[in-house]
């Protein structure tokens, strides 16, 4: 249809904005600093286009501290997102399926908790870390990142949607809420459940202050911290950290892509998606 | 209620012990100067300061404009992409790449970009015949260029929730309405949205707290200026924090920022009327 | 008496990895380890470590990068949480009053003594206050005037010399720059740390408007005078009329040198390396301008090492730091991969003078550190101070008024300087 391929005109054209900036950098860290700025205007295809192939800036990258400091990030983001998921489609469970007195009083409870500016609180935290020897541990990095509300929000909202009738027929048969969670609601619950790992690995992705509050190991930084390291005080190295920045932004990516055919699915017995 | 509470207390032993328990101290030094108490004298500070007032006001404004664009856009974007293309994984995938970057370097590549002189969207801009713009270094122009930066890096985000909130619904609803002759907009106000409530009501309010919290890009780009035309309540709170060390100023201001972030979020609950199961 | 034989053998069989396990472990007690904190890469702390762990093979040196952008931020909360880690970490000069006062450096005046023999004088004086030494200097700065030869030979303007008598005024270089670009480059001037107080504060002293705090009181803004509204008028119009860009964060501006984009810049001599090694430059060097109604006052200071009150191997990092700061073979050590002038005088001639491949700027440099330079205010409130000023400038550099934005930052200084007891 011709509606169509104009709508993926669209979709194209849009996507397009969001990735030249990416391809910007990708082709500056495949050419000499000096190249990098040369090309900014007037506006050029050479600009976003690798029109030089200089990998050196990749080579020194793998060549340091930072594929250590990628595979830190990647084993600290999955471990907060196993972890989390548990203990947050745990808590939205029994927020939302189970009716008690005092339910709003701790969903609001776990509203505020990210609400609340984690940089600004982190400073006492990190203290208490220190005090109690708990620094340089991969656990310190992974707990503030599982103790994450906004995945517990999410995965309610979506529990919330569940007929109650597929509750009571479970009950009816004998069924505790241990077998409701895990028989019933997590199998339906796919797209949330991605969702909330989306949202506690981008978290933990994305941290920056944290780490560098309460790591002071070089073997154990996170890529971000990693490349901050890359800037020094007289060296500005916009090309390896450009690169590091490519290579950091790819694995979320390609986590996501084939995570995509699971969004698809419905939570209504009736509705069948193409 | 007791199985309840065993389902929660794992997330619940850790939200109050690395979240609230820290705030409520925070909340108690907030009175507090070099340790020692007295009383609303950094809330007195607070109130009295025009930089940290003008702070508060440019923080409300950012607000109002931000949140409802980025939904707005995200909204688009999910709908266009939900199924309406060919290939659509490529598109939301591609969308959403500029989450994954770590924003204080995607912050310096649109500072590169946004450079007035030689800047790569100046020199798209000419080519489409405009003339330069001077985005970060003006201060009619500057909070503006922030809130297409966060766009930028978090729009993305927003819309892979709202395509999945969007697949939650079952076709045979729409077909239906469309049978009875509802156009899509029609279809789109009166079937889409209203089921799409509990999904809009998630992103609205995370997407608020993350735009209220958000300090990087004027961290790196332009601290506050120009002429405090940026100066946002976080960045003051960071920057008081950890610049100056006035950490109990910090508190109190983060104490503030809550209490605005509370009533916000609080109506925006009320407005998507989500207290109810379904 | 076999038996008795192999019973005595037995137990001095047993005893003698008991006996050597026992030494280790006296021997390893003696042992300590000292965290070191600071921005620089590690390659650039290893040649000093490591000469001072060859000396000293029962102290290790465990040193840790932080990203410089963060240092400062980060500092202030590990020492302030009370750790007794970092044992040492850098201390940026102007920050020590602050420091001192929130009691996170150690007072080391007994133990090292009058040091004006081996270091230089103005670093000494940016780690000492109330006339007590609190962090051993390691480095100083100074800044020079690069020129784009090709292009000021194409705009028929004369090459300034290296001679420090003969450097040229504010306005001389102003009207160059000018005319550099008629003839056709980009931009006639810039500075390295734009709007930042390092860099742009000589402007204002130059005319002698003082230093931006009273005299009287440490904690007192001045930088409403004339000579100051004068100097950041001269300041905002050079990006006014376009001879120096806007937009463009000290990160990039050596770029802008580098690719032969602007006339005249004033950077520190740290860009050398950068500058030499790019083809196709021509450039030289020449002494940093001054007002012609004015001072010669350049900007200086850099970085001293200091110790955590709270530290558990006082003794231990006071052997460290005066074997960086204070002996020759220490000092050159921490001097050869860092880009800034060693404090360490037998260093600065050893090493920094003999890196340098430009025959006379040794001594340009020598000139400046010990005529015109001019170190940052001593104020305990100096973070605040380099952050509203620095503000203040780059908004005049954006196009604001400078008396009302000078005005609005004394309200905002004092308001902040208020916090301070």
């Amino acid at each position: 249809m011709i509606q169509r391929l104009l709508f993926t005109l669209v979709a194209f054209l849009t996507s397009l904005f969001f990735i030249l900036p990416i391809l910007w950098m990708l082709s500056s860290a495949l050419r000499p600093q000096a190249e990098i700025f040369r090309t900014l205007s007037p506006l050029s295809a050479e600009a976003f286009l690798p029109t030089t192939l200089d990998t050196s800036n990749f080579q020194n990258l793998l060549q340091g501290n930072y594929p250590r400091a990628v595979l830190n990030s990647v084993v600290v983001a999955s471990g907060t997102v196993v972890i989390g998921l548990l203990i947050s489609s745990a808590a939205a469970f029994g927020l939302s399926a189970i009716e008690f007195r005092g339910r709003e009083v701790v969903f609001a409870i776990v509203v505020i908790s990210f609400m609340v500016p984690f940089e600004v609180i982190s400073i006492p935290l990190a203290q208490i870390v220190r005090e109690n020897r708990l620094n340089n541990s991969f656990v310190s990095l992974i707990l503030p990142g599982v103790a994450n509300g906004l995945a517990i929000f999410l995965l309610r909202q979506f529990f919330l949607g569940i007929p109650r009738e597929l509750i009571q027929a479970a009950q009816v048969d004998g069924a505790g809420w241990w077998k409701i969670f895990y028989g019933i609601f997590l199998p339906l619950s796919k797209p949330a459940l991605i969702g909330a790992g989306l949202i506690l690995f981008i978290w933990q992705w994305q941290s920056y202050l944290w780490p560098l509050m309460i790591i002071s190991d070089n073997s154990m930084d996170v890529a971000p911290v990693a490349l901050a390291k890359y800037m020094g005080q007289f060296d500005f190295d916009f090309g390896q950290m450009f690169a590091g920045a490519v290579i950091l932004s790819l694995i979320p990516t390609l986590i996501l892509l084939p995570l995509q055919r699971y969004f698809t699915q419905s939570i209504t017995l009736s509705g069948i998606k193409e | 209620m007791a199985v309840a509470f065993l389902f929660m207390m794992p997330a619940l032993i850790l939200l109050v012990f690395i979240r609230i328990v820290p705030s409520v101290q925070a909340f108690v030094s907030s009175f507090q100067f070099r340790g020692e108490f007295v009383g609303l004298d950094n809330y007195a500070f607070i109130l009295s300061n025009d930089r940290i007032l003008g702070a508060i006001q440019t923080t409300l404004m950012f607000n109002l404009i931000v949140n409802p664009l980025q939904i707005i856009l995200a909204l688009l974007l999910a709908l266009l992409l939900v199924d309406r293309v060919y290939v659509p994984s490529l598109w939301r995938v591609l969308i959403f790449m500029p989450v994954a970057v770590p924003l204080s370097v995607a912050t310096i590549v649109w500072g590169i970009a946004m450079r007035p002189d030689d800047g790569m969207l100046n020199a798209f801009l000419n080519w489409l015949g405009i003339a330069s713009q001077p985005f970060l270094v003006s201060q009619d122009q500057a909070l503006f260029s922030i809130i297409f930066i966060a766009s930028w890096a978090g729009v993305g985000y927003w819309m892979i929730f709202l395509i999945s909130g969007l697949k939650e619904i079952p076709e045979s609803l729409k077909e239906a309405a469309q049978l009875d002759g509802a156009g899509y907009w029609r279809t789109l106000i009166s079937i889409t949205l209203p089921l799409l409530r509990r999904t809009l009501a998630f992103v609205l309010v995370a997407d608020t707290i993350a735009n209220f919290l958000l300090f990087s890009p004027i961290q790196i780009l332009t601290r506050g200026g120009p002429s405090n035309s940026t100066n946002l309540i976080m960045f003051e709170t960071y920057r008081n924090a950890f610049a100056f060390n006035d950490l109990e100023l910090a508190y109190a201001l983060m104490i503030v920022l809550l209490a605005i972030l509370m009533v916000v979020v609080t109506l925006q609950f009320r407005l998507l009327r989500t207290h109810e199961s379904a | 008496m076999p038996v008795l034989h192999t019973r005595w053998l037995k137990t001095f069989i047993a005893t003698v990895p008991l006996l050597m396990l026992t030494l280790q472990a006296a021997s390893a007690q003696d042992t300590v380890t000292l965290s070191f904190v600071g921005p620089e890469a590690n390659t650039t702390m290893q040649p000093v470590i490591d000469a001072f762990q060859a000396a000293n093979p029962n102290i290790i040196v465990n040193y840790e990068q932080v990203p410089f952008a963060d240092l400062n931020d980060i500092l202030q909360t590990r020492i302030g949480g009370g750790d007794s880690t970092p044992d040492i970490f850098t201390a940026d000069q102007p920050r020590i009053p602050a420091l001192v006062d929130r009691g996170f450096l150690e007072d080391i005046t007994n133990d090292v003594g009058d040091i004006s023999d081996r270091v230089i004088q103005s670093s000494i004086d940016a780690s000492t206050v109330n006339g007590r030494l609190y962090a051993l200097p390691m480095s100083t700065s100074t800044q020079l005037l690069y020129y784009n030869a090709d292009l000021l030979e194409v705009a028929g303007i004369d090459l300034p010399t290296m001679d420090p008598q003969d450097r040229l005024t504010w306005e001389a270089l102003t009207e160059a720059a000018v005319a550099a670009q008629e003839a056709g480059a980009e931009y006639g001037f810039m500075f390295d740390q734009v709007s930042r107080v390092y860099q742009i504060l000589p402007l204002p002293e130059s005319l002698g408007g003082g230093n931006g705090i009273s005299t009287d009181d440490p904690l007192s803004p001045a930088f409403t005078n004339d000579a100051w509204v004068d100097a950041l008028t001269f300041y905002g119009d050079l990006f006014e009329s376009g001879i120096a860009p806007r937009g463009v964060p000290p990160e990039q501006t050596p770029d802008l040198f580098a690719s032969g984009r602007v006339a005249f810049f004033v950077g520190g001599p740290w860009w050398l390396p950068l500058f030499s090694g790019t083809d196709g430059l021509n450039f030289g060097v020449s002494a940093h301008p001054y007002f012609a109604d004015g001072e010669p006052v350049t900007p200086t200071g850099a970085w001293s090492w200091g110790i955590n009150p709270n530290t558990q191997y006082r003794e231990e990092a006071l052997q460290f730091l005066t074997f960086a700061a204070l002996t020759a073979e220490g000092a050159s050590a921490a001097a050869i991969n860092f880009p800034l002038p060693p404090a360490n005088i037998a260093a600065f001639e050893e090493v920094f003078v003999n890196n340098i491949e430009i025959d006379g700027l040794g001594d340009l440099i020598l000139y400046e550190l010990q005529n015109t330079a001019v170190i940052r205010p001593l104020t305990v409130g100096f973070i605040q101070f380099e952050e509203i000023v620095g503000q203040a400038m780059e908004d005049i550099r954006n196009g604001a008024d400078v008396s009302t934005t000078l005005e609005t930052a004394t309200e905002d200084l004092q308001a902040a300087w208020s916090r301070l007891g």
